[in-house]
């Protein structure tokens, strides 16, 4: 039962099926122990349904799926008690207060009352709530019931941290607490699998990702593997008036690897962005504005799907 | 869930769901009492006030009718605040269920957990309810508990507590909307507490209605609860009995399934 060597997570051609929506199409995918592993996708690629096939709250269609070397169909209540579970809304007991979450949460996996004490205020530390313990938790912010939801999900001292968009929604700052304290987390050695539609957070903290669209994995690989196999170094971006765009006529031809047209702009993939914008400027191409940047996540997924990620 | 085993729910992790109603209610402690002082004004102002008006019903005063009959109601209102309007609101709006299920818990131990909550709720209204009732009828008069047998109305008021809890758990499961609740409370609860023999003995109603009426758990409630603190005890209690084990029992196993079906996509 206690894998020592082997993923955590292992899924294979693992498929939801909502009456005729395949949330999840068959992926496959491996969890290794002390990895952040990511899902990095669109609005409806399937990252919650995923998640919540692991964290055994959905039940799976069809294919295989073993966490932490356990079946999800027969032994649900094992698998949970070692997952921490950061739900995509948080779903925090608005009845007690910020204290009571985490004591509850601890008896609801029997852990001793004295165990659960201790740790509710280590961790109302860690999220950097401790002053707050009494409140209630309708009046907290945003980032205050994400970080308490991320409290509540280390209560039990999990192998696997599941967390589903920890910082969709929160403004940068609160988003920036909340990579901080995942930062530490990782650095004791977790293993995180967390989902997302924001390419910089899948580049900040994963260490591997997985690029799903529409229920499918697209590719596999770390941040860096991803923009180098799919991408070039650099990107320059150009902004033209519609009319000079329309009366282009190939003058951009041959100086790029490859160019992808966006509704506002056009992307030139290239090794040197500043070389590029003087060739295009000796042309006498008319432009608005141009922007040299390094390739993202974002371009790997414009590549492999043809549309943007945040629409 | 395919086996049976995993279906039935697990003591244990069910006292947890106890627990954490008990952390709940140490906040809003008032509401408690609340349900307690309803069934006691009732009893006040119509068995005591309108009371004083009617003759007696069958050779019982009218305060000694209608006690085990608002004992019963009291129970039942303890179900649905609990059962229904409290468990909706769990359940579709504040997802606190949600949350509990990415822990061992499961939906049988979360039901099976929330009904003992609303029985041990109700037992304390009732336990409440039945010696203020004792200490009304020996000090102020006429007496309300009629016969020894009385202190068996406390072990039934358990069970009737149980079956209301049971079925106001099921009918949730039912519930899409806020509105919903007007037309369970407005058809449903208030005929039942109207109707169901709390007031007056069924058989002053029409034969067509009063055959809908015995089929309603409050009637078996009342008829269960009535011979005991009354001192008429007979062989058709145990009918009554059995209807309100059946039937609670029913409701919790369609409730426990209906929530897993609800919970668990
Ligand atoms: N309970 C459900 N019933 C029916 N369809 C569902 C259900 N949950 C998800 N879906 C559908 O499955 C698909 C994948 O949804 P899912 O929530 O897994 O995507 P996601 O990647 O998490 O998207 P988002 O970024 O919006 O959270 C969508 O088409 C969605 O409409
Ligand atoms: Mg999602």
């Amino acid at each position: 039962m206690e894998p020592t060597d082997g993923p955590l997570i292992r899924a294979r051609n693992l498929t939801k099926r909502f009456d005729a929506v395949a949330a999840v199409d068959g992926v496959d995918f491996d969890v290794w122990p002390g990895e952040a592993f990511g899902f990095l996708g669109p609005n409806g690629a399937g990252k919650t349904s995923t998640m919540r096939m692991i964290a055994c709250a959905s039940p799976v269609t069809a294919g295989e799926l073993t966490v932490i070397g356990m079946d999800p169909r027969t032994e649900a209540s094992a698998i949970k008690a070692r997952l921490g579970v950061v739900p995509q809304q948080d779903n925090l007991d608005v009845e007690i207060t910020v204290e009571e979450n985490l004591l509850m949460y601890a008896r609801y996996f029997d852990i001793p009352r004295n165990v659960a004490a201790r740790r509710t205020k280590e961790l109302l530390e860690f999220v950097q709530l401790g002053e707050r313990r009494r409140s209630e938790v309708e009046p907290l912010s945003g980032g205050m019931k994400r970080r308490l939801t991320i409290a509540r999900a280390l209560i039990n001292e999990p192998d696997v941290i599941l967390l589903d968009e920890p910082t969709t929604g929160l403004d940068p700052q609160a988003r920036h607490a909340i990579w901080d304290r995942l930062y530490r987390l990782k650095r004791r050695g977790a293993t995180l699998l967390l989902t997302t539609h924001y390419m910089d957070e899948a580049e900040q903290l994963c260490d591997r990702l997985v690029i799903m669209d529409k229920g499918r994995i697209v590719a596999e690989g770390s941040p860096r593997d991803l923009i180098a196999r799919y991408s070039t170094r650099e990107v320059l971006e150009l902004r033209l008036h519609d009319d000079v765009r329309a009366g282009l006529h190939g003058q951009l031809d041959g100086l790029a690897e490859r160019v992808q047209e966006l509704p506002d702009r056009v992307q030139l993939y290239v090794a040197d962005g500043e070389r590029t914008l003087e060739q295009v400027r000796a042309r006498g191409v008319p432009l608005v504005s141009a922007l040299v940047r390094r390739a993202t996540l974002e371009d790997v997924f414009l590549r492999l799907t043809g549309h943007t990620l945040v629409d | 869930m395919t086996s049976l085993a995993l279906m039935l729910p697990s003591l244990r992790r069910s006292h947890h769901m106890v627990e954490r109603n008990l952390v709940v209610y140490r906040h809003v402690w008032m509401v408690i009492f609340s349900g307690f002082f309803e069934p006691l004004f009732y009893l006040l102002g119509i068995g005591l006030g309108l009371g004083g008006l009617v003759p007696d019903v069958g050779g019982l005063s009218y305060g000694a009718f209608i006690a085990p009959g608002l004992l019963a109601a009291s129970c039942m209102n303890g179900a649905i605040t609990d059962g229904m309007f409290n468990i909706y609101f769990k359940l579709h709006h504040q997802k606190t269920y949600d949350g509990i299920l990415a822990t061992p818990m499961r939906v049988a131990d979360i039901t099976f957990g929330e009904m003992q909550w609303a029985v041990v709720r109700g037992s304390l209204y009732a336990a409440a309810f039945l010696v203020i009732v004792w200490l009304l009828g020996e000090v102020v008069g006429p007496p309300m508990l009629l016969s020894p047998w009385a202190v068996l109305s406390f072990p039934a008021a358990v069970l009737v507590a149980a079956t209301f809890s049971a079925m106001a758990v099921c009918v949730t499961t039912f519930l899409r909307k806020v509105q919903d609740f007007d037309i369970v409370i407005g058809l449903g609860v208030m005929p039942m507490f109207l109707f169901g023999g709390t007031f007056f003995p069924v058989d002053q109603l029409p034969d067509a209605v009063r055959w809908v009426v015995q089929v309603v758990p409050m009637y078996h409630a009342v008829e269960t609860l009535r011979p005991l603190t009354t001192g008429t005890v007979d062989g058709s209690i145990a009918g009554h009995v059995a209807y309100l084990v059946l039937t609670g029992t029913a409701a919790f196993v369609v409730a426990m399934r209906r929530l897993e079906r609800t919970l668990v996509k």
